[in-house]
């Protein structure tokens, strides 16, 4: 039968196919591969998270003169909460009262300097509840640092002659931050349990800013000079001019990043689309192929299932042919999308940006997705047209 | 194998008001019997054969195979039915032209018992058609395509044989040695047979019937 259905086929048509297929399947492959990478890619810079902007008034001549609040009103936040560029908002919460850090371990000089607290809700801050949060039975503050804390550490480490400290080093430093005006200074140790780029500020839990600004505030008034926003995925110049309209402002940087990483989402989503609209191509095309064999073959066909084979031992010829097909092109796929990965992982460690080498094991998946997609599709389409031709 | 035709019509004689032994009358194929089906060109004989093979269902009426209607039987029973019970000698003959006779002979799914390519290759050879296994079939005379449709036939089991004008492009000589090796095949398979022809054919002892 293999010989009668698939000698002297016009293999053009097969041909087409297979290369977009092929071209469709590379450019699937990339696409995930590339979301991998970029979320490998130093993973606390939160690369394809949400575009999350801590705002503030923008400070004028007004202001200095007493003439408009820095601060955010109640009525202000709910309108920002309203936006519906904005997936979620919430008021940072500063500390009201005097902070000390002092560094307490034997392997690192002492070191002790006036900070600034902040606390937003769990939400925006990338660690688990479990390890951020803060109850007085606690035996330790935890508390999510700045890179920029660790860079200014290293800083002084390195000019007192000291070895340097990676993050989970850090995270076992002992410290201990020292709360409440001179007469009534209050010890708390204090643990490191993350790192923000987000924030410039050291943060801790809610829980234990609302106790400590009761505690050791002079004043009760909870007044909010900034807001943390994110924004919704597609929607980040909706909120850009929102914010200049209103006379608010953002970090640069970190707006920077956030047209970045909105640049990086186009560009994959784009990869994406384009992979599947070449995928559903090239399989249409496929199926157009199989279409025109069927049909050229339906002679041989309808005798071989008047001599008696049964429409599924015609059917599998056709269905393992095309799986053949399949399995062959998606290989070379593989292959191709292999070799570009690994060499442009090399051009990339080689230029300095420390990249891992490994392939997503969603690569795989797609490919297997892909492979029922086309396989389920095969399987119907033959198996309708050879039963058409069952009673003829 | 029994088939019974009750008050079957194509619907193209429907108009004629015709009536013969099969066409709006009762008729039965008993098991193991030999049946001649003959008349004039137009007279269906063809399109008997395809409402009986379950191909066409263009008529009025009932066709049944051992008491069940074509309606009834499912698709595996009749690749059943067409692999094991029922074999053909079609009238166009249905061979692959680009295949050699080998290779079309080896598409049947089922050899009978016993046989097998060699035994199909020695039947040619009784059949005035040695050397020629390998051949094309489109290299071959219509006479001798008529004699590898009819070895094609009969290696496969069957409990009837269908012939649609098995004969038509045969000499004497050749015509004589397929009743032969016909009547050898249905007297090992204990088969009936059904033949189609333009002229009456005796020599198989064949009762017949008048479209």
């Amino acid at each position: 039968m293999q010989k009668l259905f698939f000698t002297n086929q016009n293999r053009f048509q097969l041909f087409s196919a297979c290369l977009g297929l092929m071209i469709g399947l590379i450019l699937l492959l990339s696409s995930i591969q590339l979301y991998h990478k970029a979320k490998l890619y130093n993973e606390d810079s939160e690369l394809l998270d949400g575009h999350t902007l801590i705002i503030q008034k923008k400070v004028n001549r007004a202001s200095h003169l007493g003439l408009g609040s820095p601060n955010f009103s109640k009525s202000e936040i709910e309108v920002l909460q309203s936006q519906e560029f904005i997936s979620a908002c919430s008021p940072i919460m500063s500390n009201q009262f005097e902070v000390i850090v002092e560094i307490d371990d034997p392997v690192i000089p002492a070191f002790n300097s006036n900070i600034f607290l902040q606390s937003v809700e769990s939400e925006f801050v990338n660690i688990s509840p479990s390890n951020f949060g803060w109850n007085d039975s606690s035996i330790f503050v935890p508390v999510v640092m700045p890179h920029n804390f660790l860079i200014m550490l290293n800083t002084f480490l390195s000019a007192s002659q000291l070895p340097q400290l990676s993050e989970s080093l850090v995270s076992n430093v002992e410290m201990n931050l020292i709360v409440g005006p001179r007469s009534k200074r209050t010890i708390l140790p204090a643990r490191i349990v993350g790192f923000t780029n987000t924030f410039s500020s050291i943060l801790v839990p809610n829980s234990f800013m609302k106790m400590a600004n009761l505690k050791y505030a002079s004043t009760q008034a909870q007044l909010h000079s900034q807001i943390i926003v994110r924004s919704v995925d597609e929607k980040l110049g909706l909120l850009e001019s929102y914010l200049k309209e209103m006379g608010y402002e953002s970090g640069e940087d970190q707006l920077f990043v956030s047209r970045l990483k909105s640049a990086l989402s186009l560009t994959l989503m784009f990869m994406l689309s384009l992979a599947v609209l070449t995928l559903s191509l090239s399989i249409i095309i496929m199926i157009q192929y199989l279409q025109l064999m069927l049909s050229s073959l339906s002679f041989e066909i309808r005798l071989m299932l008047r001599l008696g084979h049964s429409i599924k031992t015609v059917k599998s010829k056709f269905f393992r042919y095309f799986i053949f097909v399949f399995i062959l092109t998606a290989l070379i796929s593989f292959g191709s999308f292999y070799f570009l990965s690994l060499t442009i992982d090399h051009k990339l460690i080689s230029s300095g940006i420390l990249i891992k080498e490994s392939t997503s094991i969603w690569t795989l998946v797609s490919l297997l997705a892909v492979f029922i997609i086309f396989a389920i599709t095969v399987d119907i389409y033959t198996k309708r047209k050879i039963k058409a031709q069952f009673f003829s | 194998m029994k088939i019974q035709f009750k008050n079957v019509c194509p619907h193209i004689f429907q108009e004629l008001s015709l009536k013969s032994d099969v066409w709006n009358n009762d008729f039965t194929i008993q098991d193991g019997l030999r049946y001649q089906l003959c008349g004039p060109s137009g007279r269906g004989k063809t399109s008997f054969l395809s409402y009986l093979l379950g191909y066409r269902k263009d008529y009025k009426g009932e066709v049944s195979i051992n008491n069940r209607t074509v309606s009834e039987i499912n698709i595996d029973e009749w690749v059943e039915l067409r692999s094991e019970k029922i074999s053909c000698v079609f009238q166009d003959l249905q061979l692959i032209e680009k295949l050699s006779i080998a290779d079309n002979i080896a598409l049947i799914p089922k050899f009978a018992k016993g046989y097998g390519l060699s035994e199909a290759e020695k039947m040619l050879a009784d059949l005035g058609m040695p050397n020629k296994w390998n051949a094309q079939v489109k290299t071959l005379s219509f006479g001798q395509k008529q004699r590898v449709a009819i070895a094609r036939a009969l290696c496969k089991p069957f409990d009837l044989l269908i012939c649609d004008e098995p004969f038509s492009h045969l000499d004497a000589m050749h015509k004589s040695k397929c009743i032969d090796l016909i009547e050898r095949r249905l007297n090992e398979e204990k088969a009936g047979v059904l033949l189609t022809s333009l002229d009456g054919e005796n020599q198989l002892d064949l009762k017949s019937i008048h479209l």
